[in-house]
C-alpha cells in the first residue's frame, strides 16, 4: 500500500479536505465524551438561582446582563441610551441577592458603560459562583476543561502534521505547494481556535440547563414590549436561560444596544468564559494544484 | 364535550403564556388556528399545559362559513390536522362570513337571518363536518348591524341551524351582551331564548362604549354584566367551560388571573342557584 505522501498533488488534496472533516467530527466527539460528569453525580440537581444558572448558561457575561435587567427592572438603575450611563435610583430598604447588590456596588455613577469592564469588576463573584456549579457538577473542573481541549485538539494536530511533511515532500520535489499551504494555515488557526475555546459546561450541564429551559419556556415572553412584566426574578431568569437578546424588542432595548459590540451579532455570550463544548471555528477547502507528488 | 379538568378556559396568546402557565385550575385553552402550523412542533408553553392536562381547542376565523363561496378545503384541512396534533376534542369557527367575490373583510360580518343564509350555512358546515374528525361548535358574533328584512331572531336563527345540521354552540356571552346593548334590549332575556342546551363552551371578554356603541374589544376587563350573564346561565344550566378572551392591553399575572377567578366565582354562584332552584322544585 503506498503511502498518502506519494499521492499526487490533486488527490492528496482530496484526501487532506476528507480528513479535515473527519478530524472535526472526531474533534467533536471527543471533546463531548470528556465534559464529565454525565449524569447527577452530586445532591444540587436543578436547586439554582438565577445568576447561578445565567452563569451556567453563559458564563460571566450573562449572569451580569441578568443582574442589570433584574436592577433595571426593579428600578434600581436606569439607564441613559444618550450617555450612555447608568444612574443609580436604588432604594436602601430593598433586599438583594449577593450577586445582584455587587452588580449595583460596581457600576460606576461615571463613565459610559462598558460590559467588559462590569464583568471584570464582578471577577470574584462570579468565581464564587464558578465553584459552586463546579461542585454540583454543572461545569466542568479546570483541570477537565484542559485536558478536554487538549485532547480533542489531536485530531487537528495529526492531520496538520501530515500536511507538513507533503510540504517537504513536495518542496524536495519541486513541485508547487501554494494550496497545501494554505490549508495547513487553516488546520493551525483551526487547532489554535480549538485549543482556546474553553470547555464550560458538563453533560449532566447540558441536561439539567436543557430541562429547565423546557420548565421555564413561558418566561421567554418577557422583555418583549407587548408582554405584562412577570414576578420579581423572571427576568433575570429568563435572561439567564434564553439569553440577553430577549431584552431586544422591549423597554430594555436601549441597554440591550449598548452591551453590543459594534456591528455585532447581538450573542449573549461573549470571551471564552461561555459557552458548553462543541463547535468550533469554520475552514476553507483546498483548490486542486499541486503539492508533492 | 371539552373534557377539561376544570371549566375555566383561556384564549392563548404567546404575551399570556407565562400567566397562563401559571394558573393552576385552567382547565382548557383556546388557540387561533390560523396562528399555528401543524407541521411544527407544538410550542413549548402549549405542550407544557398539555402535559397537565390541559385541554387545547383550535379556533378558527377564516372558513366564512355563512359565506356564498364554498369551503376552502385548504382552511379545513387545516383546522382538521390541528385537531390532530393538538388532541382536541372539538374545534369551533363562526357563523358569520369574512369575504366575498374575492375580497377579505377583515373582520367578522354578520350573515343575514334568512332561510336563505341558513341553507348556505347548513351546506358549508355540512361540508365542514365531513372533513374534521372532531366535531364542530359555532359562535355568535358581535354584529354593529343586522341585515334588513331578517326572518328569524338571532336565538331562532342559531337554534335552526344547531338543530339542521347537529353542530354544538360556542355561547360568546360577551357578544350577546354587546349586541343586547346595542340595540336596546335586555341581555337577560335574549339568554332566555338562547339554545343554552347545545352549548359545548361559551366566552366572556371586556369591552368599552364608544360614540354611543359598545365594542366587543377582547382588551378591557370583563364587565360585570358579562359575568351576571355567566351567573344566570350558570343558574339555569351546567356549562362545561367559560373562557376569558384577552387580545390586547396585556394585564399583569395577578390581575389576569382575578379576572379568570371572577368568572369561577359566577360559575360557582350560578351551580349554587341552579342547586336551591333544584331543591325547591324536588
Amino acid at each position: 500500500m503506498s503511502s498518502p505522501l506519494d499521492l499526487r498533488g490533486p488527490e492528496f488534496l482530496i484526501l487532506y479536505a476528507g480528513l479535515l472533516v473527519a478530524a472535526f467530527v472526531m474533534a467533536i466527539l471527543l471533546r463531548r465524551s470528556m465534559r464529565y460528569p454525565i449524569e447527577d453525580q452530586f445532591e444540587a440537581g436543578g436547586k439554582l438561582d438565577a445568576y447561578e444558572l445565567a452563569q451556567l448558561a453563559g458564563g460571566r457575561v450573562l449572569a451580569v446582563q441578568a443582574a442589570l435587567a433584574q436592577l433595571m427592572d426593579q428600578g434600581d438603575l436606569e439607564f441613559d441610551k444618550a450617555t450612555r450611563r447608568f444612574r443609580k435610583v436604588a432604594r436602601p430598604d430593598r433586599k438583594r441577592p449577593e450577586f445582584e447588590q455587587a452588580a449595583l456596588d460596581s457600576v460606576a455613577d461615571s463613565g459610559p458603560f462598558h460590559l467588559g469592564n462590569l464583568v471584570k469588576a464582578l471577577a470574584t463573584p462570579c468565581a464564587r459562583i464558578q465553584e459552586g456549579l463546579e461542585a454540583a457538577g454543572l461545569v466542568v473542573s479546570r483541570s477537565t476543561d484542559i485536558m478536554a481541549r487538549t485532547v480533542s485538539s489531536v485530531p487537528f494536530l495529526l492531520l496538520l502534521g501530515l500536511g507538513l511533511m507533503k510540504i517537504q515532500v513536495g518542496v524536495a520535489r519541486g513541485k508547487p505547494i501554494v494550496f497545501l499551504v494554505m490549508l495547513c494555515m487553516i488546520t493551525g488557526l483551526i487547532w489554535i481556535f480549538w485549543l482556546a475555546t474553553r470547555v464550560h459546561r458538563s453533560r449532566w450541564g447540558d441536561a439539567v440547563l436543557a430541562r429547565l429551559r423546557r420548565d421555564h419556556a413561558p418566561l421567554k415572553v418577557l422583555g418583549s414590549g407587548t408582554a405584562p412584566t412577570g414576578r420579581e426574578g423572571d427576568l433575570p431568569l429568563a435572561v439567564g436561560l434564553f439569553g440577553a437578546a430577549i431584552l431586544a424588542r422591549g423597554p430594555m432595548r436601549d441597554f440591550y444596544t449598548a452591551m453590543m459590540p459594534p456591528g455585532g451579532s447581538g450573542t449573549s455570550c461573549g470571551g471564552s468564559s461561555c459557552g458548553g463544548g462543541g463547535g468550533g471555528g469554520g475552514c476553507g477547502g483546498g483548490g486542486c494544484g499541486g503539492c508533492g507528488g | 364535550m371539552i373534557g377539561a379538568r376544570t371549566p375555566i378556559g383561556i384564549g392563548w396568546r404567546p404575551e399570556l403564556a407565562l400567566a397562563i402557565d401559571r394558573y393552576e385550575p385552567l382547565g382548557f385553552v383556546e388557540i387561533l388556528a390560523e396562528d399555528f402550523d401543524p407541521d411544527r412542533p407544538i410550542p413549548a408553553p402549549i405542550a407544557r399545559l398539555m402535559e397537565r392536562g390541559v385541554v387545547v381547542i383550535p379556533h378558527g376565523i377564516g372558513l366564512s362559513l355563512g359565506g356564498a363561496e364554498r369551503v376552502d378545503r385548504r382552511r379545513l384541512d387545516h383546522l382538521a390536522r390541528l385537531a390532530e396534533r393538538f388532541r382536541s376534542p372539538l374545534v369551533s369557527e363562526h357563523v358569520a362570513f369574512v369575504r366575498a367575490g374575492g375580497r377579505e373583510a377583515g373582520h367578522l360580518l354578520p350573515v343575514p337571518r334568512t332561510r336563505e343564509s341558513l341553507d348556505i350555512l347548513v351546506e358549508n358546515i355540512g361540508e365542514a363536518r365531513a372533513s374534521l374528525p372532531v366535531p364542530l361548535a359555532v359562535e355568535n358574533i358581535a354584529a354593529l348591524f343586522d341585515w334588513p328584512d331578517a326572518e328569524f331572531t338571532e336565538a331562532e336563527f342559531l337554534r335552526e341551524l344547531l338543530d339542521r345540521t347537529g353542530v354544538a354552540l360556542l355561547l360568546d356571552l360577551a357578544n350577546v351582551h354587546a349586541n343586547a346593548r346595542n340595540r336596546g334590549v335586555d341581555a337577560r332575556c335574549v339568554l332566555d331564548t338562547m339554545p343554552i342546551d347545545r352549548i359545548a363552551y361559551c366566552h366572556v371578554a371586556g369591552g368599552h362604549e364608544e360614540s354611543g356603541l359598545y365594542h366587543d374589544t377582547h382588551a378591557h376587563p370583563t364587565p360585570g354584566a358579562v359575568l351576571e350573564l355567566v351567573r344566570d346561565l350558570a343558574g339555569r344550566v351546567d356549562p362545561p367551560g367559560v373562557m376569558l378572551e384577552r387580545d390586547d392591553s396585556y394585564p399583569a399575572e395577578a390581575e389576569l388571573h382575578r379576572e379568570l377567578g371572577d368568572i369561577a366565582t359566577a360559575l360557582r354562584a350560578g351551580a349554587e342557584r341552579r342547586a336551591t332552584s333544584h331543591a325547591g322544585v324536588g
